[in-house]
């Protein structure tokens, strides 16, 4: 039998309590927060030497919005080695879906766990050849789960040779 | 003190008669100003402290600690369009939210800042307060009409009905604690406390305190604003200045209706530690106790609203004023006072002491009730929710 009251006396006494808590918030542009290995952020991380020019990742886009041309190399038989020309990912109209990591059948390209790419206006949304190469080496694990087999965390550099399926 | 030091200064300048007219102007002026800077202050007080007991941090970003951040908000609201509605009543919508501020900033006139430190030191001071006040629920109702929105005017409605249901058993709350100071004048009330009424009046002091969170809206009894249901209740076409006005008189009217509290409850300025400052300490502490609820409780349903207005408290106080009546009489018979001679605080212990007793059987007879129980049980915090 208690008292009128002694429910609202104990909700007032739990967020009292809450008062001498550490906030949980994380003050984003000091702090950020802890990234799992498989996040996607809005970058590609990009192996030239792993790389056919295949264009696999093109034609598995949902959206087209990967270019890609290539010519062959002069001192190479046709069709077995290509130079890659033209890589040009629009981010502006990417949704961050990953086909185009799923289906590169030499695990070239990856996700990066770069998230602040704004700018002002929708062509620098465009990632050519120049910035893939010039991009960390960070590969997610989005779609590459034998990476973290490897001990791989996505927040280290990995050589080519490290990032795909002949590295196991 | 300071103010005949500030008569003696202005006497070097201006004939008598002029500062007869200063003096109360200046006060006046003072408490004003006071009042706008702490309502912009509470703001960022309850934002932070409601932020606190959400296991967040709260705004930290507008200057140290972000103690400037009602300041960027008044800035800001200001600086915005003033938009009316087409179909708005102009006029009604305009004076409205000035209606709405007007009786906060009005309600200090009465309040005993310190002994003697009142702006008006009306002889029915604690009538005066309940009067204007009750101007705000037409200004709300006014406000939620002229906007000719539907959510205004549910609001507005269901504000009109709470503010209403409330007036009673505040006004029954106030009249215990007259009953016992023998005075409507709020620096006689504060002087008639020779132990705090709130010892004396427990049961009027949860009548008043629950209905003063009613009349100010505010959690756990803000349905006529309640975001989640309607919007923004009767202020919902309100922007710019307008809005910064009924925004801010919430603020006021909560420290108004908190100073009026410590007047009637915890016996104003007394004892005298640091004159003033005693006194403000005091009102945040209820203004604190106001932003707690705001923390902790779920909003009540408009029928349990009503029901506990009238089905519960309404009966709770008038049995409260003939109690504190009966006690008054008897106590004038047994210390053989003259009718309206203050009661000693002997007769105020005695008092304390059966009213205390009473309280509590009180209290465990309405948590006898299975409907009551059930809301109390509501008003905790779900064990879940504790992880």
């Amino acid at each position: 039998m208690a008292l009128f009251g002694t429910g609202a006396i104990k909700g007032l006494m739990v967020t009292l309590g809450y008062i001498r808590r550490k906030p949980f918030t994380t003050q984003y542009p000091e702090d950020k927060l802890e990234q799992s290995p498989r996040f996607r952020g809005n970058t590609f991380v990009w192996y030239e030497e792993r790389c056919t020019g295949c264009a696999t990742c093109a034609k598995g886009c949902p959206l087209g919005i990967i270019r890609i041309v290539t010519h062959p190399e002069p001192h190479s038989q046709v069709g077995s080695d290509y130079h890659v020309d033209v890589f040009d990912i629009d981010t502006g109209r990417c949704m961050f879906c990953a086909l185009c990591v799923e289906v590169c059948p030499y695990d070239a390209l990856h996700m990066g766990g770069d998230f602040e790419q704004a700018s002002y206006g929708r062509e620098d949304m465009v990632i050519s050849v120049e910035d893939l190469k010039a991009m960390p080496k960070k590969p997610r694990t989005q779609f590459r789960p034998q990476m973290e087999m490897i001990g791989h965390d996505g927040k280290d550099e990995l050589e080519e040779h490290e990032a795909g399926r002949w590295s196991l | 003190m300071i103010a005949e030091l500030t008569r003696e200064f202005l006497e070097n300048y201006l004939s008598t008669d002029l500062v007869d007219i200063v003096m109360p102007l200046l006060g006046l002026f003072i408490v004003v100003n006071v009042l706008l800077g702490s309502a912009v202050m509470l703001t960022y007080a309850e934002r932070r402290l409601v932020a606190r007991m959400q296991n967040r941090i709260g705004p930290n970003r507008v200057g140290p600690f972000g103690l400037l951040q009602g300041v960027a908000d008044l800035m800001k609201l200001v600086l915005k369009e003033d938009l009316t509605p087409r179909s708005a009543d102009r006029l009604v919508f305009l004076i409205a939210p000035i209606l709405f501020f007007a009786p906060a900033i009005a309600l200090f006139a009465v309040v005993p800042f310190f002994d003697g430190w009142t702006v008006a030191d009306l002889d029915a001071g604690i009538v005066y307060v309940i009067a204007v006040t009750s101007i705000s629920s037409l200004a709300a109702f006014a406000a939620g009409w002229a906007s000719n929105n539907k959510y205004s005017l549910y609001g507005a409605v269901r504000g009109v009905a709470q503010l209403v249901s409330y007036e009673v058993p505040l006004i029954l709350a106030v009249t215990s604690v007259v009953v016992l100071a023998g005075s409507l004048n709020l620096q006689e009330i504060v002087e008639a406390q020779g132990i705090p009424f709130v010892l004396v009046q427990p049961l009027g002091f949860l009548i008043m305190l629950i209905a003063v969170t009613a009349e100010l809206n505010r959690t756990p009894f803000d349905i006529n604003e309640a975001e989640s249901e309607i919007v923004a209740g009767f202020h919902t076409e309100y922007t710019g200045t307008k809005f910064a006005l009924i925004y801010g008189a919430e603020y006021v009217a909560a420290l108004g209706w908190s100073a009026v509290i410590v007047t009637l409850f915890f016996s104003g300025w007394k004892p005298d530690l640091g004159g003033v400052i005693w006194f403000g300490l005091k009102t945040s502490a209820i203004v604190f106790l106001f932003f707690w609820f705001r923390g902790t409780w779920p909003r009540v349903r408009i029928d349990q609203m009503l029901a506990l207005a009238w089905k519960v408290l309404f009966p709770l106080a008038t049995v409260n004023i003939l109690v504190t009546a009966g006690e008054v009489l008897a106590m004038q018979a047994l210390f053989s006072l003259e009718p309206g001679e203050a009661l000693p605080t002997a007769a105020l212990a005695v008092i304390a002491v059966i009213n205390i007793g009473l309280t509590v059987v009180t209290l465990a007879l309405l948590g006898r009730v299975p409907g009551l129980a059930k809301f109390d049980q509501q008003m905790a915090v779900p064990a879940e929710a504790r992880a």
